[in-house]
C-alpha cells in the first residue's frame, strides 16, 4: 500500500527551492481531447502548469473543464493526446494511471465529506492509507485543522456544520496529505454569497501557505480572478486564452474572452494608411501606441465601460487626466442607477455607435444630455 | 520520455500493485457472476430442458401428461379464478383503509400502521390454521357463537370453501393494496385536486375525474403484486382449499410428487405460471410507459382533513373490525388452542395446559425444524445481502464490462413463483453432478435466489443515495476500489444491508412453497412441520408451533426496530 501513494515529506518543499526542476512544468496537457460519442467535450487542448502555479480553469457550463479536470485527476480516460506529470505520462488514449496512484486530491464540488466519518477522521484518512504512525497522524490532523481554523470542531461529524465549514474540512482533508495537485472543481458554488467570498480569500491564503500546483474549475470569473495565477478560458471544448487575470481583462485575445471576463463594448473598425476609421469617428494609428501601426483590414476592438469616462460639455473638465486620452463628444441615451454605480448608454458623434459606460454614484446625468467622452485608445484591445 | 514510469513520489512497484489490487477485486467480480450464475440462470434453464426430458430422450409427453387430464387444467383454471377474486376482495377491503390513512385525520393511525406490519408479519398458511378455529363449520369459534345467539342450527361461515379460502387470502393480501394506494395518494399534490375544483369539479368529480386516474397505477402494481402472490400461494389453499375438493395449480404441483413421482410433468406444468407472470409484469410496464406519472410528486402535500369527524370514526372502526379479523381474533384463537388440552374446549382451568409446548420442547422433529428453519433463514439472508451488494455496486458503479445484467439476473426471480423456483432447484440440484436433495444447502440456495431482489432492491436503494464523489474521494487521497467499499460503502450502507436482511430473515423462515418440493427428513422447517401437524388434525401443536414461529418473527423485528427505527422494511422493499 505504501509504495502506491506519494509519501508526505516531513515539510512542504518550497516551490523555487530546486531550480532545475522548476523548469520542468508539474503537469502538461498535450493536444489533450476527449470525445463522448459523437459529441466532442475536449478538443485539442495545450497547457503548461508549473511547480506550485494556481491556474483556474473558467468557462461556461459545458464548455469542458470539468472533464478536463477529471482527466487530470484519473477519472476519465483522453480519447486524444496525453496527459505527463514531471514529464512523465500519466494518462493517455491507449492507457491511464488509476486515481489513486496520481498523488493528487480533488476536492468536490459536494465537497463528498464521509457523514459516517468525524471531521478529524476525514482529514486522517488519506493519513491513515498513507499508514502514518497514529501519534504523527494525530499531530498532523490537529495542525490541519488549526490551519483552516477548524480545530475545535474535530469531534464533529459533517452533517452537524455549516456549509463554509464543510468547504474548510474538504480543504483540510486534501492538504495535509500534501497532494502534487490540488484539483477543486466548482468548490464554492454550494455557498451562498458572503461565504463564497470569504472561502475564495481562504482558498488563496492556503495555497499561498503551502504552495501547492493548485487546478480550480469554475464558472465564476470573480472566483476565478481572486485566486488564480493564471486563467484558462474554455469555450465549446477549446482553450480560448491563458493570462493572468490582470492581461485577460485588459487584452482579451477574442471576442469571447473579452465579453466572459466582465463586460465589454465592441467597437467595429476598417484601417486605412493614417486612420483607423470606426462608425462616426476615426482615431489616428499612432494614437493606439506602437501596435497601432499593425492594424490591418477590419478590426473589432473591446474597450471595457470602465476605461471611458464622462464629462460635461459645457464645462471643461480639466485635462485629461493622461495625454495620451481622447475627448469625444457623445449623447446619453439611456441612464440606469445600481446603487454601487451608474451605467449610461451613449452614442459617439453622429453615428449609431453605442457605447455602455461605467460611472461614479456622483457623477449624473440625464439621457439626451451632451457629454464629452474621454478614454484612451492604448486601453483598446483589438479581438479575434 | 519513458512511458508508464510512476510519476513523482511512487516507488517503481506501483503498476505492480495496480495489477494485484485489480486482480483481487477480478476475482470478487468473477464469483459474483460464477455464483449468481449458478443460483439463478443454471436451475431456471435446467427446469426448461427438464421439461422436455424423458429416460428415454428429450420429448414433448411431459406437457402431453401435465396438460392432458381436466382435472390438471381445472387446476389451473382454478388458481386464476382464486387469484383474481382474491385481489378484486382484497382492493375493496383495503381502499377505504388507504384512504382514511392518506386522507383523513383518522385516529389510531400508528396503531393501523402496526397491525398492518402484524398482518404482513403473520404467514398465511398459519393464518389458515388459525382461521380454522375460527370458523370451521359448527366447530369454529366464529360460528359457535352464532348458533348459541341465534340458536340456529348450522354455522353462518364454513372456511373449507371457495369463499372462505378467498376471504381468509384478501385478508392477508389487504398490507400490499394499502402500502401502495396510501403512498400514492399522500404524493397527490392538494393543488391538483384544488385545480379541478376552481374549475367547477365537485367533490365526488374530482374523486373520479382526477384523483383516481392518478392513483389507478398504484392500485394497479398493489394488485398485480397480490395476484402474482396468491397464484403462488401454496399453504393457504392446500390447507382451506384441500377438504373442500378446491384443487389450485400451486396443489396440484405437489401431487405430481406423489407416488408415482412425475417431476418432469411437474415442470412442464410449472411453467406456465412464469409465463402468467412475466406477462403480468410486462403488462405493468407498456402501462406504465403510456403515460408519465412523474407529475404525481408534487410539491406540495396532500389533501388531508378531507371528511368529517364522524366518516373518520366510521374509518376507525372499520379499520379495528380488519384488525381483529387479520390479526386480533386468529392470534388469540392460536395462543388459545396452544395452551389447550382440546381447542374446541372452553376456557376452563382444566382445559389448560403446557403439554403442546413440552411435546415439541421433546420432540426431535420439531426441535431440529426450530433449528432448520433458523439456520436456513440466517444463512439465506446472509447469503442473500452479500450477493445483493456485490450485485448493486457492479451495476450502479459499472464495476466491469456488462456489469448492467447483474440486475435483471438479481430481480429474476421475482417472475417465479416460489413452488416453480422449488421445483426449478429440484430439478437442477437433485441430479448429479449436484446431489444436494433433501439437505439443508439445497434450501439455503434456493432461498438466497428466491430472495436475492429484495436484498437487491434494498442496496440499489441505498447505494442510490450514496453519491459517487465520496467513493472519488477515496480513490483521489489514494485507495482504491475495494478500500473505498470497505470505508465508505459498507458503513454507509449498514442500515440498508441491516434491514436487507431482516426483511429476508423473516420472508425465509415462514416461506413454505420453495421448501415442500426439497426438504428431506432431515431438513424439514417449521413451516413444514406446521402443515403436517394441521394436516394430521393436531391442532393445538399446530398452533403451539405457529406462536413458537410468530415469537420468533416478532423478537426479529423488534430488535430490527430497535436498530434501525423507521427505516426497518420501508416502502422501497
Amino acid at each position: 500500500m505504501m509504495s502506491e501513494i506519494p509519501k508526505v515529506s516531513d515539510r512542504a518543499v518550497p516551490p523555487g527551492s530546486d531550480a532545475i526542476a522548476d523548469a520542468v512544468p508539474r503537469l502538461a496537457l498535450r493536444a489533450l481531447g476527449r470525445s463522448f460519442g459523437d459529441e466532442v467535450a475536449v478538443d485539442d487542448l495545450n497547457l503548461e502548469i508549473a511547480k506550485g502555479e494556481f491556474i483556474s480553469l473558467l468557462g461556461p457550463s459545458g464548455c469542458g473543464k470539468t472533464t478536463t479536470l477529471r482527466m487530470i485527476a484519473g477519472f476519465i480516460q483522453p480519447s486524444a493526446g496525453v496527459i505527463e506529470m514531471d514529464r512523465v505520462i500519466i494518462a493517455s488514449a491507449k492507457r491511464a494511471l488509476p486515481p489513486e496512484k496520481r498523488g493528487m486530491v480533488m476536492i468536490f464540488q459536494s465537497y463528498a465529506l464521509w457523514p459516517h466519518k468525524t471531521v478529524a477522521e476525514n482529514v486522517a484518512f488519506g493519513l491513515r492509507l498513507r499508514k502514518l504512525d497514529n501519534a504523527a497522524i494525530r499531530h498532523r490532523v490537529t495542525e490541519m485543522l488549526q490551519a483552516v481554523k477548524l480545530g475545535s470542531l474535530a469531534g464533529r461529524y459533517p452533517a452537524e456544520l455549516s456549509g463554509g465549514q464543510q468547504q474548510r474540512v474538504a480543504l483540510a482533508r486534501a492538504i495535509v496529505v500534501e497532494p502534487a495537485v490540488l484539483l477543486l472543481d466548482e468548490p464554492l458554488s454550494n455557498l451562498d454569497a458572503n461565504l463564497r467570498e470569504e472561502m475564495r480569500v481562504e482558498i488563496r491564503r492556503l495555497h499561498n501557505k503551502f504552495k501547492m500546483t493548485t487546478i480550480l474549475v469554475t464558472h465564476d470569473q470573480a472566483e476565478a480572478m481572486a485566486t488564480s495565477d493564471r486563467i484558462a478560458i474554455m469555450n465549446k471544448g477549446k482553450l480560448e486564452q491563458v493570462d493572468t487575470p490582470l492581461a485577460l481583462y485588459a487584452w482579451p485575445k477574442t471576442r469571447f474572452v473579452a465579453n466572459f471576463i466582465g463586460r465589454t463594448n465592441f467597437l467595429e473598425a476598417r484601417c486605412d494608411d493614417t486612420d483607423v476609421v470606426f462608425d462616426g469617428f476615426s482615431i489616428a494609428r499612432e494614437q493606439f501606441g506602437p501596435r497601432g501601426l499593425e492594424f490591418s483590414g477590419h478590426v473589432t476592438f473591446s474597450l471595457r465601460p470602465q476605461s471611458i469616462g464622462i464629462g460635461r460639455q459645457q464645462v471643461v473638465s480639466g485635462t485629461p487626466r493622461e495625454e495620451t486620452f481622447l475627448r469625444m463628444p457623445a449623447t446619453v441615451l439611456e441612464a440606469a442607477f445600481f446603487g454601487e454605480y451608474w451605467e449610461y448608454v451613449v452614442t459617439l458623434g453622429a453615428g449609431a455607435q453605442r457605447l455602455r459606460v461605467v460611472c461614479r454614484p456622483n457623477e449624473t446625468f440625464d439621457a439626451g444630455q451632451e457629454v464629452l467622452l474621454n478614454f484612451d485608445p492604448r486601453q483598446m484591445a483589438p479581438v479575434a | 520520455m519513458t512511458i508508464f514510469q510512476i510519476p513523482f513520489r511512487h516507488s517503481a512497484t506501483g503498476i505492480k500493485d495496480a495489477k494485484g489490487s485489480s486482480l483481487a477485486t477480478g476475482l470478487v467480480w468473477a464469483s459474483v457472476v460464477g455464483v449468481l450464475a449458478f443460483i439463478v440462470v443454471y436451475p431456471i434453464v435446467k427446469l426448461v430442458i427438464f421439461s422436455f426430458t424423458a429416460r428415454t430422450g428429450l420429448t414433448f409427453d411431459n406437457y402431453f401428461y401435465a396438460f392432458g387430464r381436466a382435472r390438471y387444467l381445472q387446476a389451473l383454471w382454478n388458481s386464476l379464478l382464486y387469484g383474481a377474486t382474491t385481489t378484486l376482495v382484497a382492493t375493496l377491503l383495503a381502499l377505504p383503509l388507504a384512504w382514511g390513512f392518506a386522507r383523513t385525520k383518522m385516529p389510531g393511525k400508528t396503531l393501523i400502521r402496526a397491525g398492518l406490519l402484524g398482518t404482513f408479519v403473520i404467514p398465511s398458511y398459519l393464518a389458515a390454521i388459525a382461521w380454522i378455529l375460527l370458523a370451521g363449520p359448527n366447530a369454529g369459534w366464529i360460528n359457535r357463537a352464532w348458533m348459541f345467539l341465534s340458536g340456529a342450527e348450522n354455522g353462518l361461515f364454513n372456511v373449507y370453501s371457495f369463499g372462505g379460502l378467498v376471504f381468509v387470502s384478501a385478508l392477508y393480501a389487504i398490507p400490499y393494496i394499502f402500502i401502495y394506494v396510501s403512498d400514492g395518494l399522500s404524493a397527490v399534490s392538494s393543488e391538483m385536486e384544488d385545480a379541478a375544483r376552481m374549475l367547477g369539479a365537485g367533490a365526488i368529480g374530482v374523486a373520479v375525474k382526477i384523483t383516481l386516474p392518478l392513483v389507478a397505477p398504484a392500485i394497479f402494481n398493489g394488485c398485480l403484486i397480490v395476484f402474482l402472490d396468491t397464484i403462488a400461494l401454496f399453504g393457504t389453499p392446500i390447507v382451506l382449499g384441500l377438504p373442500g375438493h378446491f384443487n389450485v395449480a400451486a396443489v396440484q404441483l405437489l401431487e405430481f410428487f406423489e407416488y408415482p413421482v412425475r417431476a418432469e410433468a411437474a415442470a412442464a406444468y410449472s411453467l406456465p405460471l412464469i409465463a402468467i407472470t412475466c406477462l403480468a409484469l410486462w403488462l405493468q410496464r407498456v402501462l406504465r410507459g403510456r403515460r408519465s406519472y412523474e407529475s404525481v410528486t408534487g410539491r406540495t402535500s396532500a389533501n388531508v382533513g378531507a371528511a368529517s369527524p364522524a366518516v373518520e370514526w366510521i374509518l376507525f372502526a372499520y379499520a379495528m373490525l380488519i384488525l381483529a379479523l387479520a390479526v386480533v381474533f386468529p392470534v388469540a384463537c392460536l395462543a388459545k388452542a396452544a395452551f389447550s388440552v382440546a381447542w374446541g374446549r372452553p376456557l376452563i382451568m382444566a382445559n389448560l395446559t403446557i403439554a403442546n409446548f413440552t411435546e415439541l420442547w421433546s420432540s426431535g422433529d420439531a426441535q431440529r425444524g426450530i433449528t432448520n428453519s433458523l439456520a436456513i433463514a440466517a444463512l439465506a439472508a446472509s447469503a442473500a445481502v452479500a450477493l445483493g451488494i456485490c450485485a448493486a455496486y457492479a451495476v450502479a458503479r459499472r464495476a466491469f464490462p456488462m456489469s448492467g445484467v447483474l440486475g435483471p439476473i438479481s430481480l429474476g426471480t421475482l417472475a417465479i413463483p416460489g413452488i416453480t423456483l422449488g421445483i426449478s432447484f429440484y430439478s437442477a440440484f437433485s441430479t448429479a453432478p449436484f446431489q444436494l436433495y433433501g439437505t439443508i444447502a439445497i434450501i439455503v440456495l434456493a432461498f438466497t435466489a428466491r430472495f436475492l431482489p429484495m436484498a437487491y432492491g434494498s442496496c440499489v436503494s441505498g447505494l442510490s443515495a450514496i453519491s459517487i464523489q465520496l467513493e472519488e474521494a477515496v480513490r483521489s487521497l489514494g485507495g482504491s476500489q475495494l478500500t473505498s467499499v470497505r470505508h465508505v460503502i459498507v458503513p454507509l450502507l449498514r442500515k440498508h444491508l441491516l434491514s436487507g436482511w431482516i426483511l429476508v430473515f423473516i420472508l425465509a423462515i415462514r416461506e413454505l412453497s420453495v421448501v415442500v418440493f426439497l426438504a428431506g427428513p432431515g431438513s424439514r422447517t417449521i413451516s413444514m412441520l406446521l402443515l403436517d401437524y394441521s394436516e394430521s388434525g393436531n391442532l393445538e401443536l399446530a398452533a403451539a408451533l405457529g406462536l413458537v414461529l410468530l415469537a420468533i418473527t416478532l423478537i426479529v423485528v423488534v430488535a430490527g426496530h430497535a436498530l434501525l427505527g423507521r427505516d426497518l422494511l420501508s416502502r422501497s422493499q
